[in-house]
């Protein structure tokens, strides 16, 4: 099943890449998810709260922290989990991963 | 006219419906969960994320047998002394990803250990409560991220062995260090090594934020084994957290990471170039270490 679903992931994420940005509504990360209709973004700060990401040009998406702390997120695009590569991460006891918002990772591209 | 009447009727109607039912659903969850429900908040979390956490577990079809052995796990922690809130937030996360409740024990019983670890290596290196907390909170993070026991136990014994012992700031940063050596994918042995090498040298609190600024602003993904095995090595031959820019270099061979715009990634003022066997950019080029605390921060989250 977990191969499936890795498989899956990587379909659905093609060539991706991953990126945060400081800007004026706050810290935004942006992904890119070539062939995603719907993107939901979910992060520690607010429980896991479902947040819909939002096409900002096609194939990008962007979502913006509900506060500028460090957390840790992931993403569901189409309805299956995804970590996308980013400048830091964790195991996630499940037998995944997550990804970790730091400060530092402000301004970095993760290409995979 | 009438249509449209009987129309706005139905819609005002099904919503009042919808929220009967959701008061229903509510109500019924506080009663058949009504003392996990209290424990949480007791612990501090908000009611809403209490009750929306037991809602989703429930919609996920987890029964009470298996509610109970979660809550099961959380309690015993808490009454051994660990924190409740990263148990909780390991079940919004669970929940969030829709695991099973196999999985999700499973879970818990590893925060558990690595918070009982982390808790005792803390409890013996640092005296007060509050700052044993904070470095048990980071090596719980590093463990997390793929850092070992075993090379924890060589730390904890190579702090013994200096006279700051009783350096609790050493220790903090120390720990801090290492959790974001493992949270850029750094191996566990590689990271122990480099701080190991740092700690023998006598490397003192700031010399440590340093060590980890350097780390932050030069290790990526693409090639960090690389840059830290050239660290490790010149710590080892005498060099100071501020000279090992010169040894350093950003990694960015195919995947990495790589500037893109916005503020600049290096943690405090400390970054460098020097001779790079990478050939992605580098985000500065001075030598000099920043000195502030300002490397990988203590958010707990």
């Amino acid at each position: 099943m977990r191969p499936l679903v890795v498989f899956l992931a990587a379909v659905l994420m093609g060539c991706s890449s991953h990126w945060v940005k400081q800007e004026e509504s706050g810290i935004t990360l942006y992904l890119k998810a070539k062939d995603a209709s719907d993107v939901v973004f979910y992060c520690s700060l607010d429980g896991y709260v479902p947040r819909r990401a939002e096409e900002s040009r096609r194939g990008v998406w962007r979502v913006v922290l509900p506060e500028d702390k460090a957390c840790r997120y992931f993403y569901r695009i189409d309805g299956v989990v995804v970590t996308p590569p980013s400048y830091q991460r964790e195991f996630d006891d499940f037998g995944g991963e997550t990804c970790v918002y730091s400060p530092h990772g402000v301004g970095k591209e993760v290409i995979r | 006219m009438k249509g449209i009447r009987v129309v706005m009727a139905a819609m005002v109607l099904l919503v009042m419906m919808a929220q009967v039912t959701m008061a229903e659903e509510t109500r019924r969850v506080q009663e058949r969960y009504g003392h996990e429900h209290q424990w949480m908040v007791q612990h501090g979390m908000d009611d809403s994320r209490a009750e929306a956490l037991l809602s989703a577990m429930e919609e996920q079809g987890m029964d009470a047998a298996e509610v109970d052995a979660l809550f099961g796990v959380m309690r015993g922690a808490v009454d051994d002394g660990l924190p409740p809130g990263p148990f909780l937030r390991k079940a919004e996360e669970g929940v969030a990803k829709r695991v099973k409740a196999e999985t999700m024990m499973n879970a818990m019983t590893r925060v558990r250990e690595r918070y009982r670890y982390a808790h005792a290596w803390a409890g013996e290196l640092v005296p007060d409560d509050e700052t044993a907390s904070d470095v048990m909170e980071a090596l719980a993070d590093a463990l997390a991220a793929g850092m070992e026991t075993g090379d924890l136990d060589r730390l904890r014994d190579r702090l013994r062995t200096r006279d700051r012992v009783r350096d609790p700031e050493l220790c903090g940063e120390t720990a801090l260090t290492l959790r974001e050596m493992t949270r850029l994918r750094l191996r566990s042995r590689t990271a122990a090594d480099a701080v190991d090498a740092a700690l023998e040298q006598g490397y003192d609190t700031a010399e440590m934020i340093r060590f980890r600024n350097m780390v932050m602003a030069q290790v990526g993904q693409g090639n960090g084994e690389g840059v830290m095995n050239r660290f490790t090595h010149a710590i080892r031959n005498g060099a100071s957290a501020s000279e090992l820019g010169a040894y350093g270099g950003n990694s960015g061979s195919g995947s990495g990471t790589s500037s893109h715009g916005g503020q600049g990634a290096s943690g405090g003022s400390s970054s460098g170039s020097g001779s790079s066997s990478g050939s992605g950019s580098s985000s500065g080029s001075g030598r000099s270490g920043g000195s502030g605390n300002s490397g990988g921060g203590n958010g707990r989250h």
